[in-house]
């Protein structure tokens, strides 16, 4: 199993942007699989079990633990209306930033891409760990959440133009060398557009 | 070139989750082609999934080693303690239950039964002797002749009680594997599960599965 | 004299009578179940067969949902639908065995061993054939409900649900 650790410590770093508490969360997470693993018999929905194992986890830590307090799966905790109602016209294509398959590669786009996540709120950064990282289908992911498909759908929407729109602001109009080596003054000004 | 409408992009991203039906599919096939936005949007999502994974490897690549090593350490420990507990449950079954649950099903009914039937005779036999004595023998003697229902029903309205937790006295597996298990409801109401299974056990360590 | 040999046969008879009985009583002792509570008798069970299949939408059907919260754990996570395939009851008596042959094809055996304040103590047997697969003594709530389950079908898993109330 120690070839899915790390995708399960992204899965629960994703979503609770906290080392200690995300590697807590692996561990009980293999714990709980190999407890019932036997209700497989290697079917293939084993990483859908175990993700949502993981989700599951991580929610629940969520939930107890004070320091996540503001991170209540709450609709009326925080809104993102304020970007949400902003135009499209100043979101900028992704592939402006450059080549796409150098994108991969490019260390201040990936770290970028963790501080869009961290502006986020909670919603919205668990449908983009849900979806880009574990891969859920809408529905699993109305389940996990507690909500409608349709308010899934939205939420992705949203999540998906708030991140294009942080990488686009913070990456698209400098040099990529002056961004890798920036971590302060540029991601200010573009956490104050965030939510 | 005309500007997409919300809805028109929620169709899209739906399409690229693949959350669309066959038809749907083929229609915004046939349209993308021919539309430049679209394409650009099912582009920006494709490399926006390429930049998360890329992006959630790289951080998880940042955790040591070592620290991955700590938490198999905790975890084999926390297994080995679940199996310790297991083996415990299986044998906690003193000596005297042993011969008591031996005993019981075969002779103490005849040895009870004689001597109730001795007492009888020996009542029936001599004058005068409260009739009333009898009476918890047969009692007894009509214990194992209880009839017993079994009827088909409808599962009514389940009501479950705070404490839920079943006590395991005494547990044996006659299949490979078993195992028993807590499950904390969100209600704060534990349920006890005894998993079994018929399958040969994994001898796999837990890291290698 | 014959005053005599009548009291001395009714003395006889008397220690003899103690003794039957004493015989009998500890007989009754050992069938009787452990910690009997005087005040139950029997108990009305009812046990449920749920298969859980690996396909489905995730929900939990309304005769289901009496262990929904349960259903809806992580232990149970492997499986995507369940449904209720059986409802059987069994009628209790104090210290009897009742017996269930399940549709499935396999035979559950209750026990009622006693009772203690508000808990009933059972034994439960499950077999499948000839083979005993789970042979268990267990204390619980008068209703608590004990989930027991593994048994392989081609759509994924069998587990019965059994809950048991105490009858006065």
């Amino acid at each position: 199993m120690q070839r899915y650790q790390r995708k399960v410590y992204s899965v629960a770093f994703g979503l609770l942007r906290n080392q200690e508490d995300a590697l807590d969360v692996v561990q009980e997470s293999f714990i709980k699989v190999h407890r019932y693993l036997a209700n497989f018999e290697g079917n293939s929905s084993f990483y859908t079990w175990l993700y949502r194992i993981v989700t599951n986890l991580c929610i629940d830590h969520m939930r107890k633990n004070k320091r996540y307090k503001a991170f209540e799966f709450d609709d009326s905790l925080r809104h993102d209306e304020k970007a949400d109602s902003a135009s499209d016209a100043d979101i900028r294509p992704l592939s402006g930033l450059g080549d796409p398959a150098q994108m991969l590669h490019r260390r201040e786009i990936l770290d970028a891409f963790q501080n869009g996540l961290a502006c986020l709120s909670d919603k919205h950064r668990a449908v983009i760990v849900m979806r880009e990282l574990e891969g859920f289908s809408y529905e699993e992911m109305a389940k996990a959440m507690g909500c409608s498909k349709g308010t899934i759908m939205s939420r992705l929407f949203h999540a998906r133009r708030n991140m294009q729109r942080h990488l686009t602001e913070r990456l698209g109009y400098m040099p990529s060398e002056v961004v890798s080596d920036s971590d302060g003054e540029s991601l200010g000004a573009v956490e104050a557009v965030m939510p | 070139m005309r500007e997409l409408d919300h809805e028109r992009v929620t169709k899209l991203h739906a399409y690229f989750d693949g959350e669309v039906s066959a038809a749907e599919r083929q229609q915004i096939e046939a349209e993308v082609g021919a539309d430049e936005q679209a394409s650009s949007v099912l582009a920006d999502l494709k490399l926006l999934r390429g930049v998360a994974v890329a992006s959630f490897d790289a951080e998880a690549a940042r955790v040591p080693e070592a620290r991955f090593e700590q938490i198999w350490d905790e975890i084999d420990r926390t297994l080995e303690r679940d199996r310790r507990l297991q083996r415990a449950a299986e044998t906690n079954v003193s000596v005297w239950s042993r011969v008591v649950a031996f005993v019981r099903p075969r002779w103490v009914p005849a040895v009870a039964l004689a001597g109730v039937a001795a007492a009888l005779t020996l009542y029936v036999t001599q004058d005068g002797g409260p009739d009333e004595r009898s009476s918890g023998a047969a009692v007894v003697a009509s214990k194992e002749a209880q009839a017993l229902t079994d009827v088909s029903a409808a599962p009514a309205a389940v009501e479950l009680p705070i404490q839920n937790e079943a006590e395991i006295e005494r547990i044996e597996f006659g299949g490979r594997s078993g195992r028993i298990d807590q499950i904390h409801g969100k209600n704060g109401k534990t349920t006890t599960v005894i998993w079994f299974t018929e399958d040969d056990p994994t001898e796999n360590s837990e890291r290698s599965l | 004299m014959k005053y005599s040999t009548s009291m001395f046969h009714w003395i006889l008879a008397s220690e003899l009578a103690t003794s039957g009985f004493a015989l009998a009583l500890g007989s009754v002792l050992l069938l009787a179940p452990e910690d009997a509570r005087a005040d139950v008798s029997g108990a009305n069970c009812q046990i449920y067969t749920v298969l859980a299949m690996k396909t489905g939408d995730g929900s939990i059907p309304p005769d289901l949902e009496f262990i929904g919260d349960q259903l809806r754990d992580d232990g149970f996570a492997a499986f995507k639908g369940f449904r209720l395939l059986e409802s059987r009851a069994l009628e209790l008596k104090l210290g009897a065995t009742g017996v269930a042959d399940m549709s499935s094809g396999h035979r559950l055996q209750l026990t009622l061993l006693g009772a203690e304040q508000t808990r009933l103590k059972l034994r439960a047997t499950l077999q499948a054939g000839d083979k005993k697969l789970v042979d268990t003594d267990y204390k619980i709530e008068d209703a608590g409900i004990l989930l027991l389950g593994g048994v392989r079908h081609p759509d994924g898993k069998i587990f019965f649900a059994i809950q048991c109330r105490g009858v006065l």
